[in-house]
């Protein structure tokens, strides 16, 4: 049966408070390099890519009735009577973009100003957060990311169609919501 | 009845009455009223998930304290204690990542996203299962015992690493204490919450003491192997109790609801069937019954039954009810198996 001595045990302690401090090190660099992606560190994509994790802002849209554009493509959304973080976008004309004529669009900012139009499907976003959900200001998403794809968001004014901008897509595939509002709720119960 | 019999027949108890309170507290605990992704109720895990991760982190801060007084002072008890604690530390461990996936595929959208303290606890959890690894490698058992009892020492690093995930970077899936107080610190919540944490950590404590013992060649009592398959039987027919409404099918998440000026519920957008008009309005079985104008049912899982509404528990939260007894009482199990006895030193 072990019994330990001292001498050794001491040089071994010695050792361990050496190696805490490199685990410690290594431990805090790992969990620094899994912050998630800001959207501003996807201007060094060129290609698309999947399953990236990526965080940012919400952008309001004033009240309105717009149009987007992508590709040969064009769906259409309202925003009011107040401006709202997001809105569901359906389909007017062109092709299917994918499973889903309807999209959850909203922009998404990064810490250095760059946007980009996230689109979710209306179907899954329903299902999950329901009707009418409310979106937190900061968000983290998860999807794919093409670089190559543009949206162009356009306004409806009396004047006619305004563009407002042309932004790279970002697919969503999931909402990875932080909880934190959920905790300044009130408490329920199950009656 | 000897020291021994009486210490396994106190965990034991204290783990029926730790059961007993998350029964209850799945039950009849309160959760957010309202949450910004999936079913409110997935949020009855804070009553699971949390305990098992706290007792890990004290588990391991015993192994922590005992290598060091291993190493400071030798003994044969301060090696076998450490070895106890690292091994029920890394079975809680595990079972709160598991427990933690489970409730993140609801309310976080996904079972696994690199948040930091998923990741903290994985690395946790990866730092120490080399200590088997260690342990059992090397020949000599003095050497074996002095080695891994300083790999034991330096993997605690992982413990403040873990812990303190959330604050260290800009963006976090997990709240920080400050938000995540501000729920915590109602009193309805607490005298559930507190009484959980304390349970599970003694337990595990007890446990790993227990585990010590056995590797010191004394068995468990003849009867604990039965309080053991009782317990595991116990966890499975809590599981298939919370589960039940999903047998059969039926259970939908309510996407929009129309309520009454009394707060009763007229109409239920379903996520399967689509907009459903009740017979009779019924009271919401949400309390309250509407936050900031919305009605509180919406999330919720449920299951229309002759015009009532019955809110379904999310799984996550039936898999961890089941889960902690029948991880411990798979851990008596194995403490009632006879020991092999270690070569001892006179």
């Amino acid at each position: 049966m072990a019994s330990g001595r001292r001498g050794s045990g001491k040089k071994a302690l010695i050792f361990a408070a050496v190696f805490f401090v490199a685990l410690l090190g290594i431990g805090l660099m790992s969990i620094k390099s899994s912050n998630y992606k800001d959207v501003s560190e996807l201007k060094a994509y060129r290609e698309p890519v999947r399953g990236l994790n990526v965080q940012g802002t919400t952008v309001n849209l004033p009240p309105g009735t717009y149009r987007l554009a992508i590709g040969s493509t064009v769906l259409e959304f309202r925003v009011g009577p107040t401006e709202a973080p997001y809105a569901v976008a359906k389909r007017v004309q062109g092709p299917p973009l994918g499973s889903d004529d309807e999209y959850a669009v909203f922009i998404l900012r990064g810490k250095d100003g760059t946007e980009v139009l996230a689109l979710f499907s209306a179907k899954t976003f329903k299902n999950l957060y329901g009707a009418t959900p409310v979106m937190e200001q900061r968000v983290v998403v998860n999807g794919e990311f093409n670089p190559k794809q543009h949206a162009v968001l356009y306004i409806d004014t009396p004047e006619g169609p305004k563009k407002l901008g042309s932004f790279p897509v970002f697919w969503v595939d999931k909402i990875l919501e932080g909880c934190h509002q959920s905790y300044e709720a009130p408490s329920g119960r199950i009656a | 009845m000897d020291k021994r019999s009486l210490l396994y027949a106190a965990v034991v108890g204290l783990v029926l009455l730790d059961v007993a309170i998350g029964v209850y507290a799945v039950y009849n605990a309160p959760f957010p009223l309202k949450v910004t992704l999936g079913s409110p109720t997935a949020y009855l895990n804070i009553y699971l998930h949390i305990p098992m991760a706290w007792a890990s982190y004290v588990l391991y801060t015993g192994a922590f304290i005992s290598a060091i007084i291993y190493l400071v002072r030798g003994g044969e008890r301060w090696d076998r204690l450490v070895e106890g604690f690292v091994a029920l530390g890394t079975i809680y461990a595990v079972f709160t990542l598991i427990s933690g996936m489970a409730w993140a595929s609801e309310s976080w959208g996904a079972a696994w996203s690199w948040d930091p303290r998923e990741t903290g606890v994985l690395l946790l959890l990866l730092a120490y299962l080399v200590y088997f690894v260690l342990r059992a490698s090397i020949p000599d058992p003095d050497r074996a015992a002095t080695l891994s009892a300083a790999y034991a020492v330096a993997a605690y690093s992982m413990v403040p690493v873990s812990f303190l995930a959330p604050r260290l970077v800009s963006s976090s899936l997990h709240p920080t204490m400050a938000s995540f107080g501000h729920f915590m610190g109602r009193p309805d919540v607490l005298r559930i919450f507190v009484p959980k944490v304390i349970l599970a950590t003694v337990v595990a404590l007890l446990l790993a003491y227990l585990a010590s013992e056995r590797l010191a060649g004394r068995s468990a009592p003849r009867w604990a192997r039965w309080a053991g398959i009782g317990i595991i039987a116990l966890g499975m027919v809590i599981g298939l109790v919370v589960a039940s409404p999903y047998f059969g099918g039926g259970v939908e998440r309510v996407l929009a609801a129309n309520l009454t000026k009394n707060g009763e519920i007229a109409s239920l957008v379903l996520s399967g069937r689509g907009k459903v008009v009740l017979p009779h309005p019924v009271p919401s079985p949400v309390q309250p019954p509407s936050y900031n104008g919305t009605p509180s049912i919406i999330g919720h899982l449920v299951k229309l039954v002759d015009g009532r509404i019955e809110v379904v528990r999310h799984w996550s939260v039936a898999l961890n009810a089941a889960a902690y007894p029948v991880i411990v009482g798979m851990v008596l199990l194995y403490l009632s198996k006879p020991p092999r006895r270690r070569m001892e030193e006179e």
